[in-house]
């Protein structure tokens, strides 16, 4: 399981860091092998900076990240690598996702190498998860700029798969993409979720896609998480004024 | 002679000479717009719809071969001289062009590049202009347009940005506004914030809004769906999208989450006005011998026009 203990987090702008802007702040949240996840709220609330604490791309302010009953919060970053390979991070915006200056194939045999897979084995293994996660091999020699959105998440897909994750933070992965491609990497998804056993953080502000994928969901205002349950609770009767405003507005 | 309408397009193709070929982003598009009409232009990515957005407003690089005709207010676009071409584009028809962030001059404050179209439209000077700017970022939202008239375009996020571009689009009152996924990537309530405001603000003009985003496209009169450079269905709004004759609307529709989340099989090729017949048909269920020979978009009812022989 990874959990996210009572978890704060603050910025400091301004001359000397005088200007504190508090964007996470005793936030708690799990989330299982297998399991779907969402956390939802309005742009600035402070979802994406969770999803990057779980990942350790930002640390906490204060809180706790466990494991599988690990606490790597303050794990030096030489013994964390073993743990990272298991949370795995996907981002909005496809198009600065990858290094432009790689090909989609130079991008996805890097992750190859970081793993340590063996050349010989390397060409079997992009044929097996290219075919899971419907990228065409006719594309992979292109760069970035020369692709669709939703081959590069594909091609994002490829690379973050390769780890065989247990966890993965999904932060609005198909906000970007049109509504055909979106509901292909989605229904990928969330296949993967419960053939694999992989849990998933999913970030999303759209609740139509929440409700389609999670089994369970957490609303965020303001840095705080407000309300947790079962999305089709959260959906039917939710309890905060504030997820019933998201649900009127979503109409 | 007057042929109605604010804006006539008749058989308007645009084409990109690329490496592997030349790519017909659009191919005979016809399409009419009446005064205070709203149009919604939906498709997947690449199917043209961005390109036809520019071409009406003749703003495609040289590379793109264009042919047809682009007639507003009866006035051939691609036959006129600079400066009728410079009232026309942000003093007629505004653009209101995708992501947001990028689209303002980074290193110049968001007011003072509404001022400068205000001025550059002949609408207001000096200090006119500057409460022009001032009053249209009030009305699209902001509780303090003085403050973000100082500000420069990176302090705004993308939601701020794309409701400054509106105000920026529609201070010069233009009579034909585009706008280019205004929704994109936004959350549920700035995207009914922004299209609230987008229809407040555009209420004496006429609007043609490009986007994917199906409940964005049900705030428009009417609907025209893309596919592969060519409209595929078109009709009233709420008629195409409650009973779609298309099986490409149909898709669209299904592969919504609230409706299943049902992927369209296949993918989009950008070459398949290459092949001969109908260019959904390597995607469609429905497809048949008769598909072999592509497909005219026929008036099916009333108001509604349909590309398929099985409509």
């Amino acid at each position: 399981m990874l959990e996210l203990v009572e978890i704060s987090k603050e910025f400091r702008t301004g001359f000397l860091g005088k200007n504190v802007k508090q964007a996470v702040l005793d936030a708690t949240l799990c989330v299982d092998r297998g399991e779907i996840v969402g956390l939802i709220g309005e742009s600035g609330c402070g979802k994406s900076t969770l999803g990057r604490i779980a990942v350790k791309l930002l640390m906490p302010s204060s809180g706790r990240i466990i494991l599988d009953g690990v606490d790597v919060t303050d794990m030096p970053e030489k013994r964390f690598r073993e743990f990272r390979r298991q949370v795995q991070i996907i981002f909005q915006h496809p198009e600065t996702a990858l290094d432009p200056q790689y090909t989609l194939l130079e991008s996805i045999l890097e992750s190859f190498n970081k793993i340590g897979i063996p050349e010989s084995e390397q060409k079997d293994m992009l044929l097996d998860i290219s075919e899971e996660v419907n990228l065409p091999l006719d594309i992979i020699d292109r760069h970035p700029n020369q692709v669709s959105g939703g081959e590069i998440q594909r091609a994002v897909l490829t690379r973050v798969f390769a780890f065989e994750p247990k966890y993965l933070i999904l932060d609005e992965p198909t906000s970007m993409l049109d509504v055909s491609v979106q509901a292909h990497i989605l229904q990928l998804l969330k296949k993967k979720a419960k053939q694999d056993n992989v849990g998933m953080l999913f970030i999303s502000h759209d609740l139509e896609v929440i409700r389609a994928m999670c089994d369970r969901v957490a609303v965020m205002k303001e840095g705080r998480i407000l309300e947790e349950g079962d999305t089709s609770k959260m959906f039917l009767s939710p309890k905060s004024g504030y997820m019933k405003q998201l649900l009127v507005n979503s109409d | 002679m007057s042929q109605g309408g604010l804006l006539v397009v008749r058989g308007l193709s645009v084409a990109f000479k690329t490496q592997k070929g030349t790519v017909q982003a659009i191919d005979g598009i016809d399409l009419d717009l009446n005064e205070n009409e709203t149009l919604a232009i939906v498709g997947e990515s690449g199917c043209g719809k961005s390109v036809l957005g520019h071409a009406i407003m003749r703003l495609l690089d040289d590379i793109a071969v264009v042919r047809g005709s682009v007639l507003f207010r009866d006035k051939e676009v691609y036959e006129m001289e600079t400066t009728a071409l410079l009232n026309l584009r942000g003093g007629l028809i505004s653009l209101v062009p995708q992501s947001p962030s990028s689209s303002f001059n980074p290193v110049i404050k968001i007011g003072k590049q509404i001022e400068e179209l205000i001025e550059k439209a002949g609408k207001e000077k000096g200090i006119g202009a500057r409460k022009r700017a001032v009053e249209y970022l009030s009305m699209a939202g902001f509780s303090q347009p003085e403050q973000i008239y100082e500000s420069y375009p990176h302090r705004l996020s993308g939601g701020m940005c794309e409701r400054a571009l509106i105000a920026m689009a529609l201070s010069v009152e233009p009579e034909l506004v585009i706008a280019d996924e205004p929704t994109k990537g936004l959350d549920a309530l700035s995207r009914k914030n922004i299209l609230g405001m987008l229809h407040k603000l555009a209420k004496d003009a006429s609007m043609i809004m490009i986007t994917h985003d199906l409940k964005a496209a049900e705030t428009c009169g009417r609907i025209a769906v893309m596919y592969s450079g060519e409209i595929v269905e078109e009709g009233p709004t709420g008629i195409v999208l409650n009973n779609p004759r298309h099986v490409y609307t149909k898709g669209l529709i299904d592969a919504q989450p609230s409706r299943g989340m049902k992927p369209i099989k296949g993918r989009h090729n950008l070459f398949s006005h290459n092949a001969l017949g109908c260019r959904f048909k390597e995607r469609c269920d429905a497809a048949s011998s008769e598909c072999s020979n592509h497909p005219l978009l026929n008036i099916v009812e009333d108001c509604r026009k349909v590309r398929c022989c099985h409509a």
